[in-house]
């Protein structure tokens, strides 16, 4: 497809905060120093379940130096959901700020604001908790048994689908008539996956500083990926109006969804009402591992019925996920689970028209660590389920994987009739895919790894060596929720302002958003200042989730910018005494036919000179669509057979995200997801000791892929043009995550023939699957 | 962290006679990442830091009559990176090469290393196989230990509070003997030894003499599997000798299940491993 030519778009424009990024002086939350702040620590839950029958707070409470301790007691007894979304939450409302009753090891008991960390460190050690210890509940697959000790409360269970059997939420879905489906299928591919903790690994611990400002208004200065959802959902936790509230969002240091959460806040907000002062709660590593947000373990079992030339008739996915002591996205995680990953396959064309698709997912509360979002969002659980099975038919009927997927393979045009009925937490809306450039992925990827010839590859000795594909897609923002928002000014020297409410979390959104608006601009990204995330100065935006801030405040870039063309060529054609359409605004500079006027002179004449205005506009953008990104990964690895180690050394990722406003970051996006991907395939997990204690919340122990271990990546951007999004964007950052996991679990059984169906695969996983094989 | 002393003594000398006076609570500082790991989240509370990086006598490797002479606080990258080492002890050098990242070696030392007695250290079971001495020394004298001698528990050794590390020493390597080590992390840096596994031995007319064989992380401090040497010792290495001494690999171990491994695992490691090294040398000894 030939594409117009962009000057700003499609560029490796530098990032703009790169350079302060690099040489340290960018601003995060905690590089701020406010007379007489204040230092809050938490004392944490040492059981799983458990009752808080007595607390004595007097010693801590009159140790000098500390100026509040916060228990149960002292807070409003308001239940909230943490999860980061619009109104209503579609997660259950099951959480108080502080509550007498320990649902997790880890879970809150008292908070305490002293004049140094370790005086508040010392008033912990003082507070008294008498504890009455109840049974919890470990593990997910037992949650709903009818003895199960229940984690929450049936009086008070608040939006939870069915307290008494732990349930926090629960989804079905079925399309045409699977049932039958798989009764004609020729052949039926059946099995249980599981997939377990994994922490986001943001470098950045979650941090907060409140404080209040010379009027009085509370200011919530945070690392959060939400904050206007931040604003909305601690005013009634803290008793005071919006417009008494301002939430600052600075530099942040990473996030990956474990931020899409009002976990500090309210509790920082509330030490600084009650003292006065400023106050920072920061957590420490552990405290991030444990208490957090996780992505959602999950069993899941995957059923795949073809028909012997390989079209398939039916595809199912069951899902029991694990939501811990919360539900925080308990719903929509595993709404994902389905959503982002049956539509990638069609069943229509076993019997014309009619797709065979069901779906159904429940979470559970147990006595463990909180999951909620987490880059791909439920999504990497479900290819890890369905990719495997695709691979594993493949190999049943004797077909090339890659042939088998081809066959199948969603097409422009398509409007799978599930995303109908499975929206996020609701009904879902209506999608026509627009743009799809997964075949070419697929073809330019498997050239790059040279996948014909490494499948017909045997190798001899204890160390095999195999490729795998898998084939992934995900979405651009939420369809019909979410919404962007951007200002646009301009200023006399021809730079501009641009205000968003996105959530620029070192995923470089003001830089896209920059570009964006440069382009319909005529100019150059540098000459944009932006601000982002400042509850009092931007627009609205519902943050940086569901990968949809280029593709969602993106188009509210460019439509914010059209406007701002426009009140500049208007004013430029009275300046210039031309006609408007024979004007080109380009490089700063508005020609006309004869003369021509730079962007700072009609800024000047707004500003000083003729019918006084500020060039300036505002623009919203919504999008009932919801255009997924393609990907196909391939993995070329070697199993140890007698160590279990497996071993990456190639990795080849094509992907297709409309058009990539800026091709360097976009690839930095995608290594960044395979990295976690990696991890999440190969070696990260919680290990737990029978008593719900994680054991290893520490990087040293909790592995996540170092320098070192990484394999040779290739990123290919295969350009396709979205029709709906602002230049042919669509989203990129979620996608990578999904691939690792059934790319290297395929890669695993072409060396080896084993099938992996618990991920990570820990070398001691992979020896034990090869040794129960061997005998 | 609470308020301790901290000083930084300019001899061997003058560092001892504190250790005299400090009786117990004090800790000599090397690089520090042990020592320091422990202080700030273990709760290791000396009153008196004494740091020894000053002295310099205690740093450098150096042929010393027929053996080779490592300064205790000599780093581990410089320890990987000695041709004398490479050329008299491979094991040790491979040892010291597979620590931690690079950012580790260059501080960490072979002294704090072996004081730090770890089952996972990854300098003792070449040390070990290396038949090393360690040099205690005190204000009443020093004497000369074995390394294998030293290791009494995990984290235990036969250090006394007075005495300092001043010396490590290992025999020059004979003619026909070599030292190999083997180490599986979890992945390719910062990654403690699930287990480990360091042989030497002397090639004596194509049959197996003086050999030495310890493993790491599979008991509470390194240990020797002395019934596999003795399987090893005066036989020729073929596929059948192998087998039976990886079978017999196993029941010298005493390993716990952990977060970085099984015992179960550590078993299978350890035969790995093992067969790995005796398969490599039977390879090159048939080549020549
Ligand atoms: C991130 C990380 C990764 C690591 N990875 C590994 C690894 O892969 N393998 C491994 O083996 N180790 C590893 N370690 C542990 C550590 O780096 C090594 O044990 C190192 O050799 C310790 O040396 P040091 O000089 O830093 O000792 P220090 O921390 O300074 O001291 C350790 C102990 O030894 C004592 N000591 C030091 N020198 C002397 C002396 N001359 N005489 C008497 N006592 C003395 C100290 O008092 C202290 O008790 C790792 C540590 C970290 C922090």
């Amino acid at each position: 497809m030939s594409k117009p030519k962009f000057r700003s778009v499609g560029h490796n424009q530098r990032k703009l905060d790169g350079v302060a990024l690099v040489t340290g002086k960018a601003r995060y939350v905690d590089d701020i120093e406010l007379r007489g702040m204040l230092y809050a620590k938490i004392l944490r839950s040492p059981h799983a379940h458990a009752r808080i029958v007595e607390i004595d707070v007097r010693e801590a409470r009159s140790l000098p130096g500390v100026c509040a301790v916060l228990t149960y007691q002292d807070v409003p007894r308001i239940q909230y959901t943490t999860a980061g979304q619009g109104p209503p939450e579609p997660s259950p409302k099951d959480t108080f700020v502080l509550d007498d009753k320990m649902r997790f090891v880890g879970d809150r008991v008292a908070a305490v604001a002293a004049k140094t960390p370790q005086i508040a460190e010392a008033a912990l050690k003082m507070i008294k908790v008498e504890y009455e210890v109840l049974p919890a509940v470990l593990n997910m697959e037992h949650a709903m048994d009818p003895d199960a000790p229940k984690v929450h409360e049936i009086p008070s269970a608040n939006g939870i689908s069915i307290p008494e059997r732990n349930i926090a939420a629960q989804v079905e879905v079925t399309d045409g008539d699977p049932g039958r489906g798989f009764a004609e299928a020729d052949l039926v591919v059946e099995n249980l996956y599981r997939v377990g903790y994994v922490h986001a690994s943001h470098t950045e611990p979650h941090i907060c500083i409140t404080y209040l400002d010379e009027t009085g208004r509370l200011v919530v200065r945070t690392s959060t990926q939400v904050p206007f959802h931040v604003r909305r959902i601690i005013a009634p936790l803290v008793g005071r109006p919006i417009g008494q509230i301002r939430v600052i969002k600075p530099r942040i240091g990473g996030a990956f969804g474990a931020k899409q959460e009002v976990l500090l806040e309210p509790l920082c907000a509330l030490l600084t009402l009650k003292t006065g002062c400023p106050v920072r709660l920061q957590l420490t590593r552990e405290e991030v591992f444990v208490s957090s947000r996780t992505r959602h373990p999950q069993v899941l079992r995957c059923k795949v019925g073809v028909n012997k030339d390989g079209i398939i008739a039916a595809t199912q996915l069951d899902v029991l996920a694990n939501t811990g002591a919360y539900g925080s996205h308990a719903l929509t995680v595993q709404c994902n689970t389905g959503s982002k990953t049956l539509p990638l396959y069609r069943t229509l064309q076993y019997r014309e028209g009619v797709n065979n698709v069901h779906f159904k997912a429940t979470a559970v509360y147990t006595n463990l660590p909180v999951a909620g979002a987490i880059r791909g969002y439920g999504a990497p659980q479900g290819y890890f389920a369905l990719d495997t099975t695709m691979d594993e038919i493949a190999h049943r009927l004797g077909m090339d994987p890659i042939e088998f997927r081809l066959k199948n393979l969603i097409r422009e045009g398509d409007s799978p009739a599930l995303l109908e009925q499975l929206g996020e937490g609701r009904e879902g809306v209506k999608q026509v895919l627009k743009s799809c450039g997964l075949r070419e992925c697929i073809r330019r990827g498997r050239a790059e790894i040279g996948w014909d010839e490494k499948r017909a590859r045997r190798d001899q000795g204890p160390v095999k060596r195999g490729v795998g594909v898998a084939v992934l897609q995900q979405g651009s923002g939420i369809p019909g929720i979410d919404m962007g928002a951007v200002t646009i000014k301009l200023n006399e020297d021809g730079s501009f302002n641009l205000l968003a409410g996105a959530t620029d979390l070192g995923t470089g959104s003001d830089t896209i958003l920059a570009q964006i608006a440069a382009e319909v601009l005529g100019t150059d990204a540098d000459k944009f200042s932006v601000l982002s995330s400042d509850t009092d100065l931007t627009p609205f935006d519902t943050g940086a989730y569901a990968s949809s801030t280029t593709y969602i405040t993106g188009m509210a870039a460019k439509k914010a910018a059209g406007k701002v063309r426009k009140m500049i060529l208007d004013r430029a054609a009275r300046m210039l005494s031309e006609r408007g359409e024979d004007l080109v605004l380009e490089d700063g500079q508005v020609r006309g036919r004869k003369e021509s006027v730079s962007l700072g002179e009609v800024c000047s004449d707004a500003l000083y000179q003729h019918d006084q205005e500020q060039i300036m506009a505002t623009a919203s953008h919504i999008s009932y669509d919801s255009p997924p990104p393609f990907s196909a990964h391939f993995a070329d690895v070697t199993v140890d057979t007698e160590t279990g180690r497996v071993k990456v050394l190639e990795y080849i990722v094509a992907v297709d995200c409309g058009t990539a406003i800026n091709p360097q970051m976009a690839e930095g996006q995608t290594l960044g997801g395979i990295q976690m991907g990696l991890g999440y395939a190969l070696s990260e997990e919680y290990i737990f000791d029978d008593r719900g204690r994680m054991l290893n919340p520490r990087f040293m122990d909790y592995k996540i892929f170092s320098a070192a271990d990484m394999p040779r990546i290739k990123v290919i951007l295969v350009d396709t043009f979205e029709p709906t999004g602002p230049f042919g964007a669509k989203s990129v950052s979620e996608i990578p995550t999904n691939g690792p996991a059934p790319a290297i679990a395929n890669a695993i059984f072409h060396a080896v023939g084993v099938r992996l169906r618990e991920v990570p695969f820990t070398p001691e996983r992979v020896l034990a699957a090869l040794k129960s094989r061997d005998t | 962290m609470d308020v301790f002393r901290y000083l930084a003594p300019e001899s061997v000398e003058e560092t001892l006679q504190l250790l005299d006076e400090g009786a117990g609570g004090v800790k000599v500082l090397a690089g520090g990442t042990d020592l320091l790991v422990q202080m700030k989240e273990r709760g290791l509370r000396p009153g008196l830091v004494l740091d020894v990086a000053g002295l310099h006598e205690l740093r450098g490797i150096r042929m010393e009559g027929k053996y080779v002479w490592i300064g205790p606080l000599t780093t581990h990258w410089d320890l990987a990176h000695s041709a004398l080492i490479r050329e008299h002890g491979l094991a040790l050098a491979q040892g010291a090469s597979k620590v931690g990242s690079p950012q580790i070696r260059h501080r960490g030392t072979i002294g704090g290393n072996i004081a730090n007695a770890s089952p996972a250290a990854d300098t003792v079971p070449p040390l070990v196989v290396l038949e090393a001495e360690v040099e205690l020394r005190s204000l009443n004298g020093s004497h000369w230990l074995p390394v294998e001698s030293l290791m009494e528990g995990p984290s235990r050794t036969a250090l006394r509070p007075k005495e300092l590390i001043t010396g490590v020493r290992f025999p020059h390597r004979a003619p026909g003997s070599r030292s190999q080590y083997e180490k599986f992390g979890s992945r390719q840096a910062l990654s403690i030894a699930v287990a480990s596994v360091a042989v030497a031995a002397v090639q004596e007319k194509g049959r197996f003499a003086r050999v030495r064989i310890a493993l790491g992380s599979v008991s509470p401090t390194v240990v020797r599997a002395t019934r596999v040497e003795e399987i090893l010792t005066g036989e020729a290495l073929g596929e059948d000798l192998i087998a039976q001494a990886t079978a017999s690999v196993a029941q010298q171990c005493r390993p716990i299940d952990d977060v970085r491994g099984s015992a179960w695992y550590r078993c299978q490691l350890v035969e790995a491993l093992l067969a790995r090294i005796l398969l490599c040398w039977g390879e090159e000894w048939m080549a020549g």
